[in-house]
């Protein structure tokens, strides 16, 4: 029995590794507010909601191998529901979250059952359809919706809990309750893509024709994820909804389905926190191009965009893993080029 | 008692017949080669049989049970594995990994069907397979970095993690050299004659099929031609003028 094989399987190193990193997460988000303004720590709460929505996508998109684009559906089903209840009179607002987390959920059933037959550019295409069939939907059905103004002075009710009330209307304890539900939501997702369950996933990705020929029901499974890929691209909506009192159809236009897009192929779709780092360095360049080219900034984004899918398929988390495994190959001469020996294959035969 | 059965066993893709009622008894325990030149229907044949595609018309069964329209999913689960023409692993997945999924997935059916399947036992069985395609030093290279002989044993791999009843190989020497030829013939010889897996196989290389096969079916648009012993279907005066040209 080798010893390479158990400390691979090995579940409780995934969890060590969980928890450390957890922690480590826990302890940036919460030095975050000592060292930027109010107003930032509002555009950081709106950071992270952006982060949970590209690891929701990514989950489909790098771990699964399917290009949504249409996941501002579920975006946006997530934050009307959250914005419908609130105006209603809703005070709970983890009920409010659990709602949008649902709802997005079965909305990602009813068309993910659609979709996941379909394969690469159908699949694109068929999630792009759905997506804007909710933007036209959240812009006509103005009685529900508001149409285009949308839904405007959402009330955020304090976050009651274990008997206690606490008031969200400043921006610290508002920043305090995303960084909660977003870090633990990304621990959860975290577990989903190191499972076993994840490793079918990625399996899938590879080739989902021998998956199936392993005995995965590769449709089952692709559902499974476009589910809990909506469910927490809804939350994220609902987050949205509650930072800025307002839920418009924008926010299930197609651009948005894009964002997560452009976020992972920049921060790296095979690495699970690289839609994360998408995130920073998107908005990042977005700041540093439209200060100095104003109304310009979309074409250079694109043309850095263009560059990351023919020159560095794998993003910065991608490019950064290939120098590394580079650097470690030259250190071990890492990869043999033995030839098999017809002995060491026939040895079922020796042992007995 | 026969494993495997088909009746009137078609598939026509618009007005091409690929197989042409084809009635087929796969015995357990023996080792078969279906042979026939290029476009004969042997790969149409395999993926009708093992559900990547549906029969246009006719009956399969397997084990006693009708198997006919079952995803393949369902019928690999149900003890049916195969390898493909074109090598078919998962290339950035880790050996390991690769081995670690089929497992976790049969035992996943198993769960389903009734019988204990959980997670607990699976690193022993990777370390088996890891061992008995002699992989052990490559195990957590990515697939694509292994040589096609060694992507072929880990193909093989993936079929054999199931511990299917029935194996179907498309062509397991296909593109190989002549020592990993020897070596991909002496594997099969093993599975069929100490593991007692029953095998059915494609392949061109005669000196294969002849050292491997106990029985030997001719395929030739779409229909079986012959079927028999080896050397009697070597002498066939059929099988000559159809498959060898002579």
């Amino acid at each position: 029995m080798s010893e390479p094989v158990y400390r691979y399987l090995g579940a409780r190193g995934a969890l060590r590794r969980a928890m450390v990193g957890g922690v480590l997460a826990a302890a940036v988000l919460a030095l975050v507010p000592a060292v930027v303004s109010p107003f930032q720590l509002l555009f950081a709460a709106e950071m992270l909601i952006q982060c949970l929505f590209a690891l929701a996508f990514n989950l489909l998109f790098g771990i699964t191998g399917l290009l949504s684009f249409g996941q501002a559906a579920y975006f946006g089903v997530g934050g009307y529901l959250a914005a419908l209840a609130l105006v209603h009179g809703w005070t709970g607002i983890l009920g409010v979250l659990l709602l949008s987390t649902v709802g997005a959920a079965l909305a990602g059933l009813v068309l993910g059952y659609c979709c996941v037959r379909l394969n690469e550019i159908y699949f694109a295409m068929l999630t792009l359809a759905f997506g804007q069939m909710h933007y036209a939907g959240a812009r006509q059905w103005a009685d529900v919706t508001g149409g285009s103004d949308g839904i405007l002075r959402v009330p955020r009710p304090p976050l009651r809990l274990l008997g206690l009330t606490l008031p969200l209307d400043t921006g610290l304890a508002f920043y305090v309750l995303v960084a909660t539900v977003v870090l633990l939501t990304t621990l959860f997702l975290w577990g989903v893509a190191t499972s076993p369950f994840g490793l079918m996933l990625r399996a899938i990705r590879e080739k989902p024709e021998r998956a199936e020929f392993v005995g995965i029901p590769v449709h089952h499974y692709r559902l499974a994820a476009f589910v809990l890929s909506a469910a927490c691209a809804g939350l994220a909506g609902a987050l949205v909804v509650l930072l800025g009192h307002t839920a418009t159809p924008e926010m299930l236009f197609w651009t948005k389905s894009a964002e997560p897009v452009i976020m992972s192929l920049l921060g790296g779709a095979k690495v699970f926190l690289g839609p994360a780092l998408g995130v920073l360095v998107y908005a990042w360049l977005k700041e540093w191009l439209s200060s100095r080219l104003v109304d310009y900034w979309m074409l250079v984004m694109g043309l850095i965009v263009i560059g990351c899918g023919l020159f560095f398929r794998g993003g910065i988390c991608g490019a950064l893993a290939v120098w590394w495994s580079a650097r470690l190959a030259q250190r071990m001469s890492y990869v043999s080029t033995r030839d098999p020996q017809p002995d060491q294959i026939v040895r079922p035969d020796d042992s007995r | 008692m026969s494993l495997l059965e088909t009746h009137n066993l078609t598939k026509s893709f618009g007005r091409m017949i690929a197989v042409d009622y084809v009635d087929l008894t796969i015995a357990d325990g023996q080792l078969t080669a279906v042979i026939g030149p290029n476009g004969a229907g042997k790969t149409t044949l395999f993926d009708v049989i093992t559900g990547k595609l549906r029969p246009t018309t006719g009956r399969i069964t397997f084990r006693g049970q009708d198997i006919t329209g079952l995803p393949s999913h369902a019928i690999v689960s149900r003890g049916m594995a195969r390898s493909f023409q074109v090598t078919n692993v998962f290339p950035e997945l880790t050996v390991t990994d690769n081995f670690r999924v089929a497992v976790l997935s049969t035992r996943r059916s198993a769960g389903r069907h009734g019988v204990r399947g959980s997670a607990a036992g699976a690193p022993a069985e990777v370390a088996r397979l890891l061992r008995e395609m002699g992989l052990q030093s490559y195990a957590e290279l990515p697939c694509a970095a292994l040589s096609h002989a060694d992507q072929r044993l880990v193909e093989i791999g993936l079929a054999l993690a199931g511990r299917p009843h029935l194996l179907l190989l498309d062509e397991p020497t296909a593109g190989m050299g002549p020592v990993e030829t020897v070596a991909m013939t002496h594997l099969i010889h093993n599975l069929a004659h100490h593991e007692r897996l029953t095998v059915v196989l494609t392949e061109h290389d005669m000196q294969v099929v002849f050292a491997l096969a106990e029985r030997v079916v001719v395929m030739h648009q779409g229909r079986i031609i012959a079927d028999g012993a080896p050397a009697v279907v070597r002498d066939d005066p059929l099988v000559r003028t159809a498959y060898l040209g002579q």
